[in-house]
């Protein structure tokens, strides 16, 4: 049962005068307008708006004392897009109108208290985040124009590690490097995880952290069969010991080139095996080997 | 409608009035009403625009305030960047966007009569009911007058110029249409009211030494590529500018091609080479590559001058699915990555030489190709095809 | 666009051969002189290849087959002097009996003339009268294998007897120059290739080809066995001797023949790619060995878009490049404005460019740029227009 009167019950005491008589003009809307013009009219263009609008809803035209219009209509120069009252489409539209720029102030004003400031060594100096915050963690969040709070781009954590922080020994570095493969960047020094397998951004992150942890510490075990390992299964090729050259000192002897030339090959050599192959470097390559061969002489 | 009913009541008057204005009061009543009306409207409309103006001016001191600005420093432009900001719409159309204007300029105009102390109309062509259209008659017949006029006393004489003593030149445009002439009169009139004035100029314009008239014929007239207009499908023509480290100039601009996106660079002064994605043009083993990639600089003669810098880009795989993956290059093939790049490369030609302009306008070259594929549909192998049926 | 007085400077001029002592050469013991060998002409010139002379090295064959439809075409071998042949010319004057093989690897983008510049240089060895081992691709042994025989020298080796008799042919064709020098030059030992057959010491070397050629199934021993010989001769300084080897990463590629239980052969499993590998080997002297790397060996055929790498490195792969080092990368690369000029203008001159668009300046640029001043695809629209 409601709580209020029934209809049937609310007659009777009409009737029999123990209720007050109430008349309401339904129909015509001015003299309703009459009884009470919208809210909108009698603001006060000095008040502050955030307390008028102070969260997110719908667009409704007797608060906003703004003269919006909207709708696509044929023959504009004749027909103004329809007024706000009664609008549907300002209605379905999103609005913004509890985000004005004073009322984020207002907001960041209040939620100072929370906060830490940002340390100004930092601000000075950015190149510094680089060995005291070695590890960074980026992630999106998604808002929709909907109800919608969840997005499932949203879970994917990115964490980017400066591996010199670390301080792993050489054997150790090489070894991460195997183990962590592709998302080891050895130019700029940076390990990339992305965790997406997790439903929630917090399990990815914590896996994120979980696999840095079990990367570093597989990467400082030495395991009883490395000690076996060849000269072919170095991750790099090296010129010392190579078969190029012990068959280029032969060469040299009988070419009486200098040692030096050898030297800046074998350099340049180390370089061509062991980086990306371009055009360039080869040309670079042509003219090392046209020197130690000592074929620059027969070119003339 | 209101006009109608002036005009209905004022022709009434009109044949009514010279008899029985001197004894009786009633026609003059009659006028009074019609007038009565048209007044009472036009005060109704000055009050509803005074309303809507005080509202606008509120509204935008309460939008000042919400926007924390000062109301001097809101103007239509900051009106339309705030309106944008609270009320995101995402509709593509423009005009079905929210809008914050101010009254005079959005709202209908009211068309006004002048009307003397006494209640009369200004100007005697008011009861032909199309003073405007029967205006322009009556000024065409005055110019053919005064060029026939004009030849009959300068023909043979020296002291004209003698290319005013020719028919106008009228090549290259035609005469505006009924629709344009009533906008532009404000008016409207029949189609054989139409016909007569097309029919007057077109006489006026066939008279030896109606050059001297010129400028009023060319007003009624627009070109004939008036429709297509010189603007360009899909991308500008982009600036030029120029290279602080290397002083050349350079022009460059982002366009399409099926579903691959290029950017474009184009340097002046260089020696023909070609970039795109880290390729050389001999890299294009297709003969329709090369020819495709080149055509903006064989159509502009400019072979060997101009160096293109092009990256591409896939459309669709902009936005990868799987983060742990490597997004899927799949940038157009051996006509869509080159024709996307021909696009690119034939806009800046256009900018850094811009005599090339027009021959590369006509071949075809500035035009965006705007065709995608097709949205393969649901229950369907692909857009259109069809699974095959069978009986069962 | 060069004036008209100067296109006779780029027609086809014949180059003069200075034949050397011949027959009496290998008896001088000397260093041999630099100057001793007959000058390339200079760069960006055309020459021409004599017409029996072409027959002689099989160029129908060996080149590229555009240009050898042309040829057939034109009635005549006329080439451009590029840097990359002026190099290799520079390359084989150094070669010398006290210094071991040089080893050159021609590299280059698509169509920028490595096959036509290893032929240039068997023409000039022949101009020379150096020995030419030429092997028209390196990938024929391996992937165009028609029939297989196990070898009966070394078990496990699979010899390939058509591809073995078609080079000792080749040889025996490419040689003829040479030949009353070959029958001059004995075998070291006694060659025992079947029960019944045998070469027996201090027998011309010739035999032994002519040997291969009579018995297909003793052409890929008789093959390292003429090599094992040419090497001796050769570091002896008996003669010089350029081993030209067209597409020679293949030599470490992959293989279409397949052994007993359906697997793969490896290449070093095939017989003839283990004797030219052997040739390749930088322990004889006198020789010069020139090797193209080309892509068809990695790159997919049916993959009309991908651009794949032409560098040494990637072609060989670590086990060939490693083979190979010491070795000297020449370039080939695009023509140049003026390298495209000589051959458009001889082009014209042969009525070859017909059409009258063709001949007007506008064309010659259109031409050059739209053949991306590559010689395959300046060949190829040349040849329609």
């Amino acid at each position: 049962m409601p709580k209020r009167k029934l209809r049937g019950q609310t007659q009777l005491e009409q009737a029999t005068g123990r209720a007050e008589m109430k008349t309401r003009s339904r129909t015509d809307l001015m003299d309703r307008l009459a009884q009470r013009p919208p809210r909108s009219e009698e603001m006060d263009a000095d008040q502050k708006w955030s307390d008028v609008w102070p969260a997110a809803r719908t667009f409704a035209a007797s608060v906003v004392p703004l003269p919006v219009r909207m709708g696509s209509r044929p023959n504009t120069e004749k027909r103004a897009p329809f007024k706000k009252e009664g609008n549907l489409e300002l209605v379905k539209i999103p609005n913004f109108l509890h985000l004005t720029p004073a009322a984020i102030q207002q907001h960041c004003e209040a939620i100072k208290k929370f906060c830490t400031p940002f340390p100004p060594e930092l601000l000075n100096t950015p190149e510094l985040a680089k060995t005291e915050l070695p590890i960074s963690v980026d992630y999106n969040t998604y808002v929709h124009q909907g109800t919608n709070i969840r997005d499932i781009r949203s879970r994917v954590v990115t964490m980017k590690v400066q591996v010199a922080a670390l301080k792993f020994s050489e054997h150790a570095l090489e070894k991460f490097a195997r183990l962590a493969a592709n998302r080891y960047d050895e130019t700029t020094g940076i390990l990339t995880i992305i965790t997406d397998r997790c439903h929630t951004r917090k399990q990815n992150i914590d896996y994120a952290y979980y696999l840095l942890t079990v990367l570093y510490h597989e990467a400082l075990k030495v395991e009883s069969w490395e000690k076996l390992s060849a000269r072919a299964d170095a991750l790099k090729v090296d010129f010392d010991g190579s078969t190029t050259k012990s068959r280029l000192v032969e060469i040299i002897e009988k070419t009486h080139v200098d040692e030096k030339s050898m030297e800046s090959f074998g350099k340049m050599w180390n370089e061509y095996r062991n980086t990306e192959e371009t055009p360039e470097k080869t040309r670079e390559y042509a003219r090392r080997a046209k020197e130690i061969l000592g074929l620059r002489k027969a070119e003339v | 409608m209101l006009r109608v009913t002036i005009a209905r009541s004022i022709r009434a008057m009109s044949s009514a009035a010279p008899a029985s204005a001197p004894d009786s009061d009633a026609s003059v009543r009659k006028i009074g009403r019609a007038l009565e009306t048209y007044l009472k409207h036009s005060q109704q409309h000055v009050a509803m625009m005074e309303k809507h103006r005080a509202e606008f001016e509120t509204g935008k001191r309460h939008l000042a305030k919400m926007m924390g600005l000062e109301v001097h420093e809101l103007d239509q432009e900051a009106i339309d960047r705030a309106i944008q900001y609270l009320f995101p719409s995402g509709l593509t159309d423009p005009h079905a966007r929210p809008v914050m204007r101010p009254p005079d300029e959005i709202l209908p105009k009211f068309q006004r009569f002048t009307f003397d102390e006494e209640g009369r109309p200004e100007g005697s062509r008011f009861f032909t009911l199309s003073p405007k259209i029967y205006g322009l008659m009556s000024e065409i017949g005055v110019k053919t007058q005064s060029v026939m006029k004009f030849y009959d006393e300068h023909v043979g004489s020296r002291s004209v110029n003698r290319k005013d003593l020719e028919p106008a030149n009228l090549s290259g445009s035609q005469w505006i249409t009924a629709d344009k002439m009533k906008k532009k009169l404000s008016e409207k009139f029949s189609p054989e009211l139409y016909a007569q004035i097309i029919i007057a100029f077109e006489h006026l314009a066939s008279l030896p030494g109606s050059a001297i008239e010129q400028n009023f014929l060319m007003e009624f007239r627009e070109p004939m590529t008036a429709s297509t207009g010189s603007k360009l499908f899909g991308p500008a023509i982009p600036e030029v500018q120029i290279c602080a480290e290397t002083n050349r100039r350079f022009a460059e601009v982002t366009t399409h091609c099926k579903d691959t996106r290029a950017v474009v660079k184009v340097t002046d002064a260089g020696k023909g080479k070609f970039n795109v994605d880290g390729l050389e043009l001999h890299d294009f083993r297709h003969l329709q590559s090369r020819e495709i990639l080149l055509a903006p600089m064989i159509i502009s003669k400019t072979l060997g001058r101009f160096d293109v810098f092009a990256t591409t880009s896939s459309i669709s795989a902009s936005l990868p699915e799987a983060p742990n993956r490597e997004p899927i290059q799949r940038s157009g093939g051996m006509s869509a990555l080159p024709r996307a790049v021909r696009h690119g490369a034939a806009l800046c030609i256009a900018a850094l030489h811009p005599e090339a302009t027009e021959p590369l306008r006509l071949a075809g070259l500035l035009t965006l190709d705007p065709r995608k594929k097709e949205r393969s549909k649901v229950n369907q192998p692909g857009a259109r095809a069809k699974w095959i049926w069978k009986r069962r | 666009m060069k004036p008209c007085a100067e296109l006779a400077s780029h027609v086809a001029r014949r180059v003069a051969v200075r034949r050397l002592g011949g027959v009496h050469r290998h008896f001088c013991t000397e260093a041999k002189a630099e100057s001793s060998l007959s000058l390339l002409p200079d760069a960006g010139t055309l020459y021409e290849m004599e017409m029996p002379v072409a027959k002689q090295l099989n160029m129908r064959t060996h080149l590229p087959s555009s240009l050898s439809k042309q040829m057939g075409t034109l009635g005549e071998v006329v080439t451009l002097v590029r840097e990359p042949i002026v190099e290799v010319a520079s390359c084989m004057r150094a070669v010398n009996k006290t210094f071991p093989t040089l080893r050159l690897v021609l590299w280059g983008p698509f169509g920028t003339g490595k096959t036509v510049t290893l032929n240039q240089a068997v023409h000039h060895a022949y101009n020379n009268n150096w020995a030419i081992i030429n092997l028209r691709s390196a990938m024929e042994l391996t992937r165009r294998v028609k029939e297989i025989e196990m070898s009966s020298f070394v078990s496990g080796r699979i010899n390939d007897p058509s591809n073995a008799v078609a080079f000792l042919q080749n040889f025996k064709q490419q040689n003829q120059h040479i030949w009353k020098l070959l029958g001059e030059l004995l075998t070291e030992r006694d060659y025992e290739w079947s029960k019944s057959e045998k070469t027996l010491k201090d027998k011309p070397i010739t035999e032994i080809i002519e040997m291969g050629i009579s018995a297909p199934f003793l052409a890929s021993d008789c093959v390292g066995a003429l090599f094992r010989e040419l090497r001796r001769h050769a570091t002896a300084d008996k003669l010089e001797v350029l081993v030209a080897i067209d597409d020679a990463n293949s030599l470490w590629g992959k293989t279409l023949v397949k052994r007993a239980d359906r697997t793969y052969a490896p290449p070093s499993d095939l017989t003839l790619v283990v004797h030219f590998r052997r040739m390749i080997q930088n322990d004889w002297m006198n020789g010069c060995v020139l090797m193209v790397a080309d892509k068809k060996e990695v790159a997919d055929a049916r993959d009309e878009l991908g651009v794949s790498r032409y560098t040494p490195l990637e072609l060989f792969g670590e086990e060939g490049f490693e083979f190979i080092e010491p070795f000297l990368p020449i370039e080939t690369t695009n023509y140049t404005e003026s390298e495209s000029n000589a051959i458009y203008n001889y082009y014209v001159k042969k009525n070859w460019l017909a059409t009258e668009a063709a001949r007007t300046e506008e064309g010659r640029k259109q031409l050059m740029h739209l053949s991306a001043f590559n010689p395959f695809y300046y060949e190829r629209l040349c040849a329609f227009n």
